[in-house]
């Protein structure tokens, strides 16, 4: 990915995916990480190309951060870019997150 | 004349149909529930010497082809003449909202970014250069305040002038060397040769119809065998250039986070969330029955005195039909009108305030089981006012299969009608008791009901996907305006049905043909254990459901409680109540589903009611 976004990305962007890079490990699936703070998107698996670019348009997108606010039952309602989307499970668990730090 | 059409898009909830009441005035509808105009509203206004006619539609998040909302819009800006488009841009979250921008401005159509909610982002410490990102794309930028009228002059002008072309991404060498591929390969089109390959490329099915040859999608994916996930990386280069957009014309301040969020701790929380959703079900229930006893004395007296002076003048058999469609819209009028307005806005009300999106939210858990998406909740809440206007309110699903699914458990869902013959009937003559025991036997039927559509139907579900608003001030008049464009079809259309209904009824009346039925229809009567006349207002209440009490009265007598025990109260009740009510819900069901589906649907669950009221009162009576 980091060749189709050689071209343009915002510096916050490039900034928190440069931190995801000095990690070992890959992200985990949102679904695992959910009681923690504040996580940055590291990845999105949606293999559905419509699906994905629905995701991608709503603001889910790697690098962004995410903050999970509430759940109701299989529905996960999480907090990025000043909004608030409420995911079914089966699509939270193929965001990939990691822990945000303060960089 | 010069004459321009002009386009308003935007991302869910951004403020598109304030926008065009700002600029047209209050005759839409504006909501605060993300997808709710899945139709196109179309408002004219002259300014200076030219005409203009503003589209407003549904909003979308991106160009592609998955919901019934992005079709709508999709068709008007892809397959009729636009001359410009004001593409309505979020300033709290301007990295997505550019996403779309960039989309729309790869059709080369000729835009202004509106962009709302400045103030909103301020207070969120987001300040945005404006002229800057007018620079950027290219095309003017216009920070608005659709309830100030702020900047809307200046969006009018700038639709009026002349222009350069719009900013264009520009892709990878591998996508931009399938973009070149494919477009050498297009028929003649309106649209850019660039922006139908680009879709292409993106695998979105709906325009390969432009293509001279569908073979050229595998050689080009042939050619781009090193890069499996080109669809994809085109979104992540639109997304990466928006949000590389969106950081050069923003400044951040940090600012205190106010908490207007606290009760979303409540309605987010997963015991109290749920717990809440059904005490608001409860409480609207509630008012609905209060309003319902308290209109319906009213429409007696109405009626009665209505009637009466019918009765004075000479009995022709004019006077006779026509007393009966008076009568059938008079129940309309006083029972339903009020009643279902009072609903809607209350509906209304909850939908602008931002509520009605964590009702469904908490909903889709319960509702999933019975295999529907969380979004029914609002058809299947519209359903307690007027069923056909909820018929037609399942659109917000969406695929068609999932439409009807959920259309079919209208069967089972009270409306207004239904709602006073349980109350004014069967709550009248037996007693409350016997009022609750019908409403918790629909309430049962409801569920076997659900579970056996589920079983047939075979639901494929959208995954569940939906954005929370933030919660604003509603403004009456917007409320006001939906409320009375979803009873638009009630009154244009359910209320001359009834009127019609009641005519009909009217004639049979009088020519003796009601009581044709009577005879062969006894069979259903001795399964319910009903008096062979009780026929008369199940068969007929199906023109006019609203007539159902009077007809019972007159086949009867005024004693009810006299001539049927409580049982039978009970039992007719149920009967008059499961299923599809009425001849107006039954068309709309055809409008909507063609009319083999809207019978056989109307077919089954009218026998499904009958079939579980004979079989309740069996049981019953052994013991």
């Amino acid at each position: 990915m980091a060749h189709v976004l050689e071209h343009y990305v915002s510096e916050e962007v490039i900034r928190n995916i440069k931190q995801l890079s000095t990690f070992e490990e890959r992200g985990v699936p949102l679904t695992e990480l959910r009681s923690h703070g504040e996580l940055v998107i590291s990845d999105i698996a949606i293999s559905d190309n419509e699906l994905f670019e629905r995701i991608v348009s709503m603001g889910v997108f790697p690098g962004e951060r995410i903050k999970v606010i509430g759940e109701i039952r299989k529905v996960i309602v999480v907090e990025i870019g000043n909004k608030k989307l409420a995911l079914d499970e089966d699509i939270a668990k193929e965001i990939e997150v990691l822990e945000y730090e303060e960089s | 004349m010069r004459s321009l059409k002009v386009l308003l898009v935007g991302q869910p909830n951004v403020g598109k149909s304030s926008l065009l009441n700002a600029l047209v005035g209050p005759t839409v509808t504006v909501s605060n529930y993300p997808g709710t105009t899945v139709e196109i509203t179309k408002a004219r206004k002259r300014i200076d010497s030219v005409e203009i006619e503003f589209v407003d539609t549904p909003g979308i998040y991106s160009i592609s082809d998955r919901s019934e909302e992005e079709k709508v819009t999709e068709k008007a800006l892809f397959e009729e003449e636009v001359d410009r488009a004001i593409i309505i841009a979020d300033a709290a979250a301007l990295r997505r909202s550019l996403y779309l921008v960039l989309q729309i401005l790869e059709a080369e159509i000729t835009a202004t970014v509106a962009l709302n909610f400045v103030e909103e982002a301020e207070k969120k410490g987001i300040a945005i250069d404006t002229e800057k990102l007018g620079r950027f794309l290219n095309v003017p930028v216009v920070p608005i305040n659709p309830l100030t009228m702020e900047g809307i002059d200046t969006l009018v002008d700038s639709l009026l002038e002349i222009r350069a072309e719009g900013f264009r991404v520009e892709y990878d060498d591998h996508i931009e060397k399938g973009i070149e591929q494919i477009s050498s390969e297009l028929k003649e089109e309106r649209l850019p040769n660039r922006f139908i390959a680009i879709r292409i490329l993106e695998e979105d099915e709906h325009f390969y119809k432009y293509l001279k040859d569908e073979g050229i999608i595998h050689e080009v994916k042939r050619s781009l065998e090193e890069h499996p996930e080109t669809a994809e990386d085109t979104s992540k280069i639109r997304y990466g250039v928006a949000s590389f957009i969106a950081e050069r014309v923003t400044q951040i301040v940090p600012v205190e986070e106010e908490s207007k969020e606290r009760v979303d701790r409540v309605l987010l929380h997963r015991v109290w969330g749920p717990v809440i959703t059904i005490l608001f079900l409860l409480f609207i229930f509630g008012v609905l029955l209060y309003l319902g006893s308290l209109i319906q004395g009213v429409l007696m007296d109405l009626t009665d005195s209505l009637l009466s002076y019918l009765s004075m003048e000479e009995q022709s058999v004019v006077t006779v039909i026509l007393a009966h469609g008076l009568t059938g819209v008079a129940a309309g009028v006083s029972i339903a009108l009020p009643y279902v307005f009072l609903f809607y806005f209350l509906l209304g009300l909850l939908e602008d305030v931002g509520l009605l999106s964590r009702f469904v939210l908490n909903a889709e858990s319960s509702l999933r089981k019975l295999g529907l998406h969380g979004k029914s909740f609002i058809p299947l809440t519209l359903g307690l006012g007027c069923t056909a206007p909820a018929t037609r309110a399942t659109r917000i699903l969406s695929s068609k299969k999932e439409q009807f699914h959920c259309a079919s458990l209208l069967a089972c869902v009270p409306c207004s009608s239904r709602i006073a013959i349980i109350m004014g009937i069967v709550g009248f003559y037996g007693g409350m008791g016997l009022a609750f025991s019908v409403l918790a036997t629909l309430l049962l039927a409801g569920l076997i009901w659900a579970l056996a559509v589920k079983r047939v139907v075979r639901t494929k579900r959208e995954p569940f996907l939906l954005e929370l608003p933030p919660y604003r001030r509603p403004l009456l008049g917007n409320v006001l305006a939906k409320s009375w464009i979803r009873m638009k079809d009630f009154v244009y259309l359910v209320i001359p049905l009834l009127a019609i209904g009641g005519m009909v009824y009217g004639i049979l009346d009088i020519s003796n043909l009601t009581d044709t039925v009577v005879g062969p229809l006894s069979p259903i009567t001795t399964w319910l254990g009903l008096p062979a006349v009780v026929i008369i207002p199940l068969v007929f209440g199906f023109l006019q459901k609203d007539l159902t009490g009077a007809m019972l009265i007159s086949v009867l007598g005024i004693e009810i409680s006299l001539a049927l025990t409580p049982l039978q109260i009970y039992t007719f009740g149920v009967a008059a109540t499961v299923g599809i009510p009425c001849i107006v819900a039954l068309g709309m069901l055809a409008r909507e589903f063609g009319s083999k589906r809207a019978i056989l649907l109307t077919a089954t669950s009218l026998a499904y009611g009958l079939l579980l009221a004979g079989i309740i009162w069996r049981m019953i009576s052994l013991f």
